[in-house]
């Protein structure tokens, strides 16, 4: 059964209505492949200047056909179309305006291989019309014969180094990385808040322990007299005449705290005056005996050291404290 | 017989995924891509692969919630080198929300702002460049205010303790000035928190290619600035609509990214 396609059928009735239509005009139907509109004696051929193509280039080939007569009207071959140029990736390179008068046709293509594997451009089947050639042979083949190619591995990129700060290039390691830093909890904040009145509540105690005089002398002081009689006596060692500065001290006290009569001067009359302001009178005899101790020190042989002259009288100051 | 089974079940649920790398070992793999992205470092094209997946391993072990800043500074690092700057500010400022007081992370920050191409002059140069912050919280940790909280108040209680043995006023002063620094450390860090609240309640974006702020939501708007945001400059995030996002840049102009050119990060 033969079969015609729409194409072919078209040809003939235009061949029937027109005669001059087809190439040949009264002639033989034009063929539908590998026919490109040449006439004359056609020659056509490669012309591929390096064989040698690295991966992932162009090859430059030029399809170069001569002996047409026609070169205007020349039809570049769309080797996409064709399977044999499957393996390479084809770009149409822009051809140079043709006149009627050229001799030689060029066709520019570009083709990448698409492997390793390809090793030539194939050959290329080119039909044209030749009207001086007897009856059903006018429509010769001629053939661009294939021209071998090698295509080879691309050079290796020339490395180039990174630029980047040499900091950069070091980190910290081991598995203390992976450690975060220490955060408090509210636990953390409650013992804090709790941490400083416990330490001072230590401390204190402590203190009590090591003085147990010291509570009362700070209780002391907060009387005005005491404090400033305290101060005295802590100062009367820097004095010329320590135990004058430490009885001048006590009797300063003395005086603004108990109705001292002016006359009042000797440890007797003090210890006197005391016991009439209601001053137990073994109390107001030790304060007598800080006084005597004052004057041994004052105008006999030295026997008693200044430092304990002033503890005695800041316990004497206490105990008087206490009893007020 | 039935309670055991349930708890079984609850137990294998719980349970971590066999095929989860423990975090040793993925640190252990992170660092040996490291150590070969440096050893490569005189070839970039074979070293960045290499960072790439240093940087890979320290997200993973960043997403699981480990925070430290040896880790974020690792983790940007590895950005940085594997050539991405958007990811690697992005990596410093999550590194920040999480210790910001670490301050190797601070000065790598300011480096990675000064690689982003900013234009020198101009209104975008204006808008575009953001401002460092510095409070209190971002020179001390909480533990350093922690212990220095404890010490300032055991001062406090200490002086008062000494002016109960020694009834001398100057320790009530020096107790006074104890608790007066107390509180002042308080107020500055109460108020450097909420400055930090107030500056970085919208979401922070990072830009990852460089991108015209357009007025609108399409590319058929017309720009809002003349010149394109560079890669790695910071935005805040208004609002989302089709595929864009309106952001807020630091000087305050307002206008639309592709949602696609940007990237998110927790800080």
């Amino acid at each position: 059964m033969v079969s015609l396609s729409w194409p072919r059928l078209f040809l003939c009735f235009g061949a029937l209505i027109c005669p001059r239509s087809g190439a040949a005009a009264g002639g033989p139907f034009e063929p539908t492949e590998d026919y490109y509109g040449a006439k004359g004696r056609v020659k056509v051929a490669w012309e591929v200047p390096r064989a040698t193509v690295i991966e992932g280039h162009d090859l430059v080939a030029t399809l170069v056909v001569t002996g047409a007569t026609n070169p205007t009207e020349v039809e570049k071959p769309d080797l996409t179309k064709l399977k044999a140029f499957d393996v390479f990736t084809v770009t149409n390179v822009a051809d140079p305006p043709r006149t009627p008068d050229d001799k030689v046709v060029r066709f520019g293509y570009k083709l990448r291989p698409r492997n390793r594997a390809v090793d030539r451009v194939p050959a290329l089947k080119f039909r044209y019309f030749n009207r001086a050639a007897a009856e059903g042979k006018q429509f010769p083949s001629t053939y661009a014969e294939s021209v071998a190619i090698a295509v080879t591995e691309p050079p290796p990129p020339v490395p180039v180094p990174m630029t980047e700060p040499d900091r950069l290039f070091s980190v910290a390691t081991g598995p203390d990385v992976l450690n975060g830093p220490f955060v408090p909890c509210a636990w953390a904040w409650g013992a804090a808040a709790l941490f400083g009145p416990l330490a001072a509540l230590g401390w204190f105690l402590a203190w009590r322990r090591v003085y147990p005089n010291g509570h009362r002398l700070a209780q002391m002081r907060r009387s005005r007299a005491a404090r400033r009689a305290t101060d005295a006596i802590r100062r009367a060692g820097r004095t010329p005449d320590p135990p004058a500065a430490i009885a001048s001290a006590v009797l300063g006290y003395l005086r603004t705290r108990y109705p001292l009569p002016e006359s009042a001067a000797t440890p007797s009359e003090i210890a006197a005056a005391l016991a009439e302001s209601k001053v137990p009178p073994e109390e107001a005899e030790r304060v007598a005996d800080v006084f005597r101790g004052c004057d041994r020190a004052r105008f006999a042989p030295p026997s008693d050291s200044g430092s304990s002259l002033a503890a005695d009288a800041e316990a004497a100051l206490a105990r008087l404290e206490e009893l007020a | 017989m039935r309670r055991p089974a349930v708890a079984l079940v609850v137990l294998v649920l719980a349970a971590p995924p066999a095929f989860a790398a423990a975090p040793a070992e993925t640190l252990a793999a992170a660092e040996t891509a490291f150590a070969e992205g440096v050893a490569r470092r005189g070839d970039s094209v074979n070293a960045k692969p290499a960072f790439a997946r240093a940087a890979a391993g320290y997200d993973v072990l960043w997403n699981r919630g480990l925070r430290s800043p040896e880790l974020a500074l690792n983790r940007s690092r590895a950005h940085r080198l594997a050539g991405n700057l958007p990811k690697y500010i992005a990596a410093l400022h999550e590194g920040l929300a999480a210790v910001r007081f670490a301050r190797p992370l601070q000065v790598e920050l300011e480096d990675a702002r000064a690689a982003v191409q900013f234009p020198l002059d101009g209104e975008l140069a204006a808008q575009c460049r953001p401002r460092p912050y510095t409070g209190v919280g971002t020179r001390m940790s909480v533990a350093d205010a922690w212990v220095i909280a404890g010490a300032l108040w055991l001062v406090a209680c200490a002086g008062v303790a000494r002016f109960v043995m020694t009834r001398g006023a100057v320790w009530l002063v020096f107790a006074g000035l104890g608790a007066a620094a107390l509180v002042a450390l308080g107020a500055l860090w109460i108020q450097d928190e909420r400055r930090r609240e107030r500056a970085e309640s919208l979401p922070l974006l990072i830009v990852a290619d460089d991108t015209t702020l357009r007025r609108g939501n399409a590319p058929a708007y017309p720009p809002r600035l003349d010149a394109v945001l560079p890669k790695g400059a910071e935005v805040r995030e208004l609002s989302r609509r089709g595929g864009w996002v309106q952001v807020q840049l630091p000087g305050g102009a307002i206008g639309w990214l592709p949602a696609s050119a940007v990237i998110a990060c927790d800080g």
